[in-house]
């Protein structure tokens, strides 16, 4: 925002008014203990932009991050080794492995909060409503902490076929994602306008927050007589 | 009449009122509901963005059979996809937090996979020709991607560059070129 004006935004919006705005936020988190949201604020008043980078203690006080882990998780677990993550007929995955044969597979899933709007009817509106009530109400400093993020959990993986087993072993890397999570008000969120005035002033200035964690996974599956892979067990071993 | 029955009558006429107004209320809230009327629009996680239709056959086929295995009830019409506006109900567990949940995970890994050659009962499907040029440029700027192992065994998986680039995933998506030939 260097260089930019006040432009859009009405007199009660300038600078004076975010500086209340967010001086006002951030007594009010510090009140209700909500101290991850209170500390992102004063790092974007006062960080000069700089990346934070969060190690494994500061990430598991969020719990929508270890949340957001265990679900990509479970559909590494439900669909990448049974050959069911999305794409084409054709495309060649763990159950095209013959007897003694064994492939490379990459592939990735990501769990987002705080979406944004979203195409659909009244019942989808509602579930939008109803799930970020739920992650606010669970999770408030987290919430409000990072706003709309998403955790993208990547993985490398070998399976190698013995009979009617496959064994897959590779590693899995969980990361706020793409690139980090960006604290910056975006438009449509609280704060905005004031963000933007405060940014314009030189007084505040957006920043990334990157945190990543890798773990070796070793799994085992059977191929069924009927088609189709079942998971018999998976090992996840958390690198801290 | 009485004033008694002039009121009666009346409150008996608002009723009849908040009765129809309650049916087409509940009439369009189960249309709205059950009706696969509302369009889907494939999403970009690159640039947030949605990229409307008609699509790419390919794209529609793979789509479909990816709502079809999570239990979304839909209807393809005219290279477009329609959803019922009802929850999944798949025999899969449901992993995902509702229809955008899901695109963000899905729409951009078929894009991916239409950027491959793959063959189904003996007919090469290959990707259309203005993303393969596409592709090329992406590689001459940035490097090529690394789709092999040291083996020089083929990874297979998503093309990540489609999760971030929407040119990418437009090209791979929407109708461009011949279906494929057949060998």
């Amino acid at each position: 925002m260097a260089g930019g004006t006040y432009a859009g935004l009405r007199a009660s919006q300038g600078p004076e008014h975010a500086r209340t705005f967010f001086g006002a936020a951030e007594r009010l988190f510090d009140a209700l203990g909500l101290t991850d949201s209170a500390s992102g604020i004063r790092h974007y008043r006062g960080g000069g932009g700089a990346d934070v980078k969060l190690g494994p203690a500061e990430a598991a006080r969020h719990p929508l991050i270890e949340a957001a882990e265990r679900s990509n998780r479970a559909l590494f677990e439900t669909k990448t080794f049974r050959g069911l993550s999305p794409g084409l007929p054709g495309q060649r995955t763990f159950l095209d492995l013959k007897d003694g044969e064994e492939m490379a597979l990459d592939d990735y899933w990501n769990r987002s909060y705080n979406l944004r709007p979203q195409d659909g009817n009244w019942l989808t509106g509602l579930g939008k409503v109803a799930t970020d009530a739920w992650d606010l109400a669970t999770n408030p400093d987290s919430y409000l902490r990072f706003g709309r993020f998403g955790v993208e959990s990547r993985a490398k993986l070998i399976g190698r076929r013995a009979g009617n087993t496959l064994r897959v072993k590779g590693s899995v890397s969980h990361e706020l994602g793409p690139n980090g999570d960006r604290f910056d008000f975006n438009s449509g969120q609280i704060g905005h306008p004031e963000a933007r005035a405060l940014e314009s002033a030189g007084e505040a200035q957006p920043y990334r927050t990157t945190y990543r964690r890798e773990e070796p996974v070793e799994a085992e599956l059977i191929y069924q007589p009927g088609g189709g892979l079942t998971l018999r067990r998976s090992t996840w071993n958390l690198l801290r | 009449m009485t004033a008694v029955q002039r009121a009666g009558r009346r409150r008996s006429r608002r009723l009849r009122w908040l009765l129809g107004a309650f049916c087409i209320l509940a009439v369009y809230l189960v249309a709205d509901t059950v009706l696969p009327i509302h369009r889907y629009r494939a999403y970009c996680p690159g640039s947030d963005t949605t990229i409307d239709g008609p699509y790419r056959e390919r794209f529609l086929w793979a789509a479909g059979e990816a709502l079809r295995r999570e239990g979304w009830y839909f209807v393809i019409y005219e290279g477009s996809i329609y959803l019922s506006g009802l929850p999944a109900r798949g025999r899969e567990p449901q992993l995902f937090r509702g229809l955008f949940d899901y695109q963000i995970n899905t729409d951009w890994k078929i894009a991916s996979a239409i950027a491959d050659n793959v063959e189904i009962d003996n007919t090469v499907f290959a990707p259309p020709a203005r993303l393969v040029q596409m592709l090329r440029e992406t590689e001459a700027k940035y490097g090529p991607f690394p789709k092999r192992t040291e083996k020089g065994e083929r990874i297979y998986g998503p093309d990540y560059r489609f999760y971030q680039d929407c040119e990418l995933m437009k090209a791979a998506i929407l109708p461009d070129e011949a279906f494929g030939a057949v060998r």
